[in-house]
């Protein structure tokens, strides 16, 4: 499973959430390190929802004032699906795995000898 | 991942919620960062795309509610509402790019599959003298060139001395005559036939035609019977020793070849290569071609070059269309295309292939393919086969599964004493195949990319 999807499920598992909220809870929970660009993040979402790991439902967005140009404007919402939290889950402890078999090697200390991968 | 957004520092989503700057994003304008900017570049994504409506619809507002967002979200930042649309259209990245991100979103284009599986062999049909078809049309004199010598059906070319013979060929019917018999009288007047008829649908042999008729000439007779049939018409190949009786979609997809058209003169003119593709298929028989819903027809542009795999009868009018585009430098390119250039780009367009079904595996597993049953077992399930592509058989070798990850770098395929490496991510369409070396397209660099993009270089001492 590719990083990305593996974060936006994770952030569409904590709550629903629309395509810019996501952008930007991945900007603020990584302090800025991880920055899920709109032109991958969207289509992401597509295939996500293709999948059925994630359903989306519409929300018509009424602003405050009630004269904002806003007013009629529609969000795509995206919930996590029973499917997707599987995937999720899935993803999870395959990361769990990767990173414990990379500590084993880390652990060796500084000076271990670390095999660069080479074409 | 390779797209990255450039700013930080964003206000939270509760703040943008309720700030609000007004962002006219209808309003015209006539530079490139005005509100009437983000229209056109949904606009233009959208036509890119070639999505359902729907489907492109709901896309163009889920986008447009995104740079909205944005655009608010940066000018409470401090920046100008032309700046922030800027700004928010550029994180947005080329349409054609997105328009391919959410196209290979949706999943692998079968047409695009079926199309890079064509071979040369297809081109059969070596006993095919030419054929001939009614509809039912008024007698036009042959368009047909010697290498598309197959009748458009609303044509009828009379340039076989054997099919003049017999459909000059006068006989006598009665309402009770069975198809089986005017078939024999065919065969009388060529002198020889075969007929299969289990590619009739529309009849038997033992079903009363229907016709009466008095010295009335077999070509006549079979306009009219083709009335009935559309595109199960009944049509005469001739062959050795006289005809053989079949239907024009047989014959079809017998004579079914592969050509390669020049369209460099056509790009430079500015026509979009989408545009000239939907020409074709909007013109010429639209109802066969894949794209449109058939299944005989398919094309694909790679680089400056036009593949068509469609039966001869198509090609005067592909032609002719491509002429009015591009005038006299537009030519039927396959004759004339260097042998090596044309395998090169067939491999290519193989190797293309190739991700998308990687890019697939990834997407409903969650890993890359390690065997080269995996690959062909996605293949089967999305109704394409890799069994007969030009380049040898794939051997995903120990490495690529060791690596098993689509996230790391420098995973390698062994096509069997050539190489292809896959550089980037799979999944977010920057993939590059490299081959660096193809027994058959020695000194050809082949680069296809995640996104359907693929590009052919000379590169001699390319090696691993």
């Amino acid at each position: 499973m590719n990083t990305l999807e593996m974060i936006v499920l994770s952030v569409i598992g904590e709550n629903p959430a629309y395509g810019y909220a996501i952008t930007k809870k991945i900007d603020a929970r990584s302090d800025g390190s991880i920055k899920a660009g709109p032109s991958v993040l969207y289509p992401l979402l597509k295939r996500l929802e293709k999948h059925g790991f994630v359903s989306p439902s519409w929300e018509t967005v009424k602003s405050d004032r009630g004269d904002d140009e806003s007013d009629g404007r529609r969000r795509k919402w995206y919930r996590l699906t029973a499917k997707g939290q599987k995937r999720l889950e899935q993803a999870i402890k395959s990361h769990r795995a990767h990173t414990a078999m990379l500590d084993t090697f880390i652990q060796a200390g500084p000076g271990a000898r670390i095999e660069e991968v080479s074409r | 991942m390779s797209e990255h957004l450039e700013t930080s520092n964003a206000p939270d989503a509760d703040l943008a919620e309720h700030a609000t700057p007004k962002v006219a994003t209808t309003a015209q304008s006539q530079d490139g960062s005005s509100p009437g900017a983000v229209g056109t570049w949904l606009d233009g994504l959208v036509r890119v795309m070639r999505l359902p409506k729907r489907e492109s619809d709901e896309i163009r507002e889920e986008l447009d509610s995104h740079i909205r967002e944005r655009v608010r979200d940066l000018m409470l930042i401090g920046e100008s509402e032309p700046k922030a649309i800027h700004h928010a259209i550029s994180e947005l990245g080329d349409a054609a790019l997105l328009a391919q991100r959410y196209k290979q979103a949706r999943g692998i284009s079968q047409r695009r599959w079926i199309m890079t599986a064509a071979t040369f062999a297809i081109a059969s049909g070596a006993l095919v003298l030419s054929t001939m078809t009614l509809s039912g049309s008024p007698m036009l004199p042959s368009g047909t060139t010697q290498e598309s010598q197959i009748a458009p059906l609303t044509a009828m070319p009379i340039d076989n001395d054997l099919l003049e013979h017999v459909l000059s060929m006068k006989v006598e019917l009665e309402e009770q005559t069975q198809y089986g018999e005017f078939f024999d009288m065919i065969r009388d007047a060529a002198g020889g036939s075969i007929v299969d008829n289990s590619v009739f649908d529309e009849f038997t042999p033992d079903d009363e035609m229907g016709v009466s008729a008095n010295g009335v000439s077999i070509g006549l007779i079979l306009a009219m019977l083709n009335r009935r049939f559309d595109y199960d018409s009944i049509a005469l190949l001739p062959i050795d020793g006289g005809v053989q009786i079949t239907t024009q979609r047989e014959i079809d997809h017998i004579q079914s070849r592969l050509v390669a058209y020049d369209i460099e003169p056509i790009l430079d003119e500015g026509v979009d290569p989408d545009e000239l593709t939907e020409l074709i298929i909007g013109f010429v028989e639209p109802d066969h071609w894949i794209d449109n819903g058939g299944e005989l027809a398919s094309y694909q542009v790679v680089g400056y070059r036009l593949f068509v795999q469609a039966p001869p009868r198509f090609l005067p009018r592909i032609e002719w269309m491509m002429d009015q585009l591009g005038a006299e430098a537009t030519e039927q390119a396959d004759a004339e295309l260097n042998a090596d250039m044309q395998l090169a780009y067939f491999v290519a367009g193989e190797m293309r292939s190739v991700v998308h079904l990687m890019t697939q595996y990834a997407a409903e597993t969650g890993e890359l393919p390690t065997t080269f049953s995996e690959l062909r077992g996605i293949a089967e399930r999305h109704e394409f086969s890799i069994d007969n592509f030009l380049t040898p058989a794939v051997q995903i070798t120990a490495e690529w599964q060791s690596l098993g990850d689509i996230n790391l770098m420098w995973n390698y395929l062994d096509f069997k004493g050539s190489y292809v490496i896959v550089e980037g991510e799979l999944y977010d369409g920057t993939s590059e195949l490299l081959i660096e070396r193809t027994p058959n397209v020695p000194g050809k660099r082949i680069v296809a990319y995640g996104d359907g993009h693929v590009e052919i270089h000379d590169a001699p001492n390319v090696g691993r």
